[in-house]
């Protein structure tokens, strides 16, 4: 019997992308994309569209990733890179007019405790964050998951800044009431 | 996007707790989107088994086209010949005496039909009535000969020529166009001196079996056959597997492993097996003319991946490489001359040559890959039965497809498509050669 256990780690993964290896890409692709379409789905929520937009962030990444600098984590500039494209993909089908309307959701709903969110699980949350138009979808996974600031939402959506925030501020209410809803 | 994910302005509790939430969120995916995506990366390149496909069938073609030149050559050769001799008159085929007895010191075919399929028929009937008007008049001749002989010296006019010609077309085609055949030239009589008529004089009553060759005893075929199969794909996607627990061991590799971890059939929710490929040679004899027995060597590829999404991620494959001896008895249960079909049943017995295990587990940004290559320990029994078809190309060399049924035995083998379903349909195609 032989037996051989080798560990390999990132940067020899990146450098055999780099050399455009298979065994590299896939293992790459191995190591991303069940969170990568975790990300995609967050923000088209239908399924086959978001293994579209797997499929092509993986090819942006491939052969984008001679521009990697090796500054600032991996994980980040691959996640940047898929959510670029499913931003694309949204911009291109429209899917970003945003509501103007401010009478939606003017009820009071009380900040969810902590509590309550630890009753229900991720797959949950993600849920109901489907169920959010595309404009509200959008605004809240920019601003409250990847971070982004509602300056920088404004110029990625060509929106201006309050926009972004009122949108933002929906978002959550009705994420909210569904959540408490789920719990009833 | 920012690195450190930190807002300018302060997060509120609840986005911050449902970032919390998402921020490592993961989800399954099949297996068929990297099969996509590997496609749109590596457009140019092939599959290797779709190339040796390729190829192999390109071959096979043109070994099957090289060969048919030659039995064309030899075909068209000899239908020229009875073109040739179609197209003369009857009245010329009254030869002077001479030229027919020099004729007569070479076996000669006369009188075939133009086309080689229609032939065998019109030859027989031909030669059947000639034999029979021959014999007459042989019968008749003779008798007047032997009178004459006494009395007369002058020459009796007996025509007799019996051309014993076997052609090998007909060899192949039937077992009657392996007999000899009588084939008369000429019905006009021919004068043979007193030496000849002694001869024909001593033959036993005359009768049209007495121009045949004693029959031959009947050749058994060898056949001897290349062939290619598959079948009996699956995929499973279950997350304790309960079902397949009755299979045996859930072990994946049969060996201590007190350095590193090899998981079990358990730990994965999701199992591709793949449909097995076997090339073999085998040769098939004729025992009866009811009987085929049938064995030689065949070779099976089979493998298993493994595939775990959940809060761990990791896959693994597992190939099998098997060497098989087959056993099967064939019965003809329909046949004519360019088609045959059979019934075959009978039982394999295989040794497991290689067992080749590669696990990756994707731990944070690293990949821990082991690689396990063990023997196969025992043997691996099964059964089968095909109703099996095969068309004659040419002469010797015929195409056969079998749907096969087969049944493996649980010999404590290692996971593959034969331990998931133990009845597999397959299909076996190939090539068989008449030696």
């Amino acid at each position: 019997m032989e037996l051989k256990t080798r560990t390999t780690d990132e940067q020899q993964l990146i450098a055999g992308c780099r050399d455009g290896k298979p065994w590299a890409q896939k293992a790459i692709y191995e190591l991303y994309a069940p969170a990568m379409l975790s990300v995609c789905v967050r923000y088209v929520s239908d399924m086959e569209t978001a293994k579209d937009l797997l499929q092509d962030g993986f090819i942006k990444l491939f052969t984008k990733i001679d521009s990697y600098s090796g500054m600032g984590a991996f994980a980040g500039w691959v996640r940047r890179i898929f959510v670029t494209t499913t931003l694309e993909y949204l911009r291109q089908t429209n899917a970003l007019k945003l509501s103007s309307s401010i009478d939606d959701f003017e009820y009071f709903i009380e900040d969810t405790e902590a509590s309550v969110l630890d009753k229900i699980s991720a797959d949950d949350v993600m849920v109901c964050i489907s169920k959010l138009s595309e404009g509200y979808r959008t605004v809240f996974n920019l601003y409250a998951i990847e971070g982004y600031s509602h300056a920088e939402i404004a110029g990625m959506l060509n929106i201006n800044e309050v926009t972004s925030r009122s949108q933002f501020m929906r978002a959550r209410k009705i994420l909210q009431k569904s959540i408490q809803d789920l719990l009833k | 996007m920012k690195d450190n994910n930190k807002h300018i302005e302060p997060q509120d509790p609840f986005s911050e707790l449902i970032k919390q939430k998402l921020e490592g969120h993961q989800m399954p995916v099949d297996a068929d989107v990297w099969k996509q995506l590997e496609d749109k990366l590596h457009k140019k390149r092939r599959k290797p088994i779709l190339w040796w496909f390729v190829t192999g069938s390109a071959a096979m073609l043109a070994l099957l086209l090289s060969i048919q030149p030659l039995v064309d050559e030899k075909t068209n050769q000899l239908s020229f010949e009875q073109i040739e001799k179609e197209n003369i008159p009857d009245n010329k085929l009254s030869e002077p005496k001479d030229k027919i007895e020099r004729k007569n010191e070479k076996p000669t075919t006369v009188e075939y039909a133009k086309v080689q399929e229609e032939q065998d028929l019109s030859i027989k009937q031909e030669k059947q009535v000639k034999t029979s008007s021959l014999n007459k008049k042989l019968e008749n001749n003779l008798s007047e000969e032997r009178q004459t002989e006494e009395n007369k010296t002058d020459n009796s006019i007996v025509s007799r020529k019996t051309d014993v010609n076997t052609t090998n077309s007909e060899k192949t085609n039937s077992n009657e166009a392996r007999k000899s055949t009588i084939v008369e030239a000429s019905p006009d009589s021919i004068s043979i001196s007193k030496k000849n008529i002694k001869k024909l004089d001593e033959l036993p009553a005359v009768d049209s079996k007495d121009y045949s060759e004693p029959k031959p005893k009947k050749k058994r075929d060898w056949l001897l056959a290349a062939a290619f199969g598959s079948g009996g794909s699956s995929s499973v996607a279950s997350p304790n597997d309960m079902f397949l627990a009755e299979i045996g061991d859930r072990n994946l590799v049969k060996a201590a492993t007190t350095y590193t971890r090899i998981l079990t059939a358990d730990d994965f929710s999701y199992k591709s097996f793949s449909a097995p490929l076997s090339f073999g040679l085998t040769v098939r004899k004729e025992i009866t003319n009811h009987l085929d027995v049938e064995t030689g060597l065949v070779y099976t590829y089979l493998s298993t991946s493994f595939e775990e999404n959940g809060i761990s991620h990791y896959d693994a494959s597992l190939s099998l490489h098997y060497l098989g001896i087959p056993v099967n008895l064939i019965v003809p249960v329909w046949k004519d001359k360019k088609w045959e079909v059979y019934f075959s049943g009978g039982g394999m017995v295989e040794k497991g040559l290689r067992s080749i295990y590669i696990q990756n587990e994707y731990i944070g940004s690293q990949i821990i890959t082991t690689d396990a290559r063990t023997k196969i320990d025992g043997f691996q029994w099964s059964a089968n039965a095909t109703l099996g078809g095969m068309y004659n190309l040419y002469r010797n060399i015929g195409i056969y497809f079998e749907p096969k049924f087969s049944y493996y035995f649980d010999n404590d083998q290692p996971i593959s498509a034969r331990t998931d379903q133990p009845v597999v349909f397959g299909l076996t195609a190939g090539v068989r050669f008449k030696l």
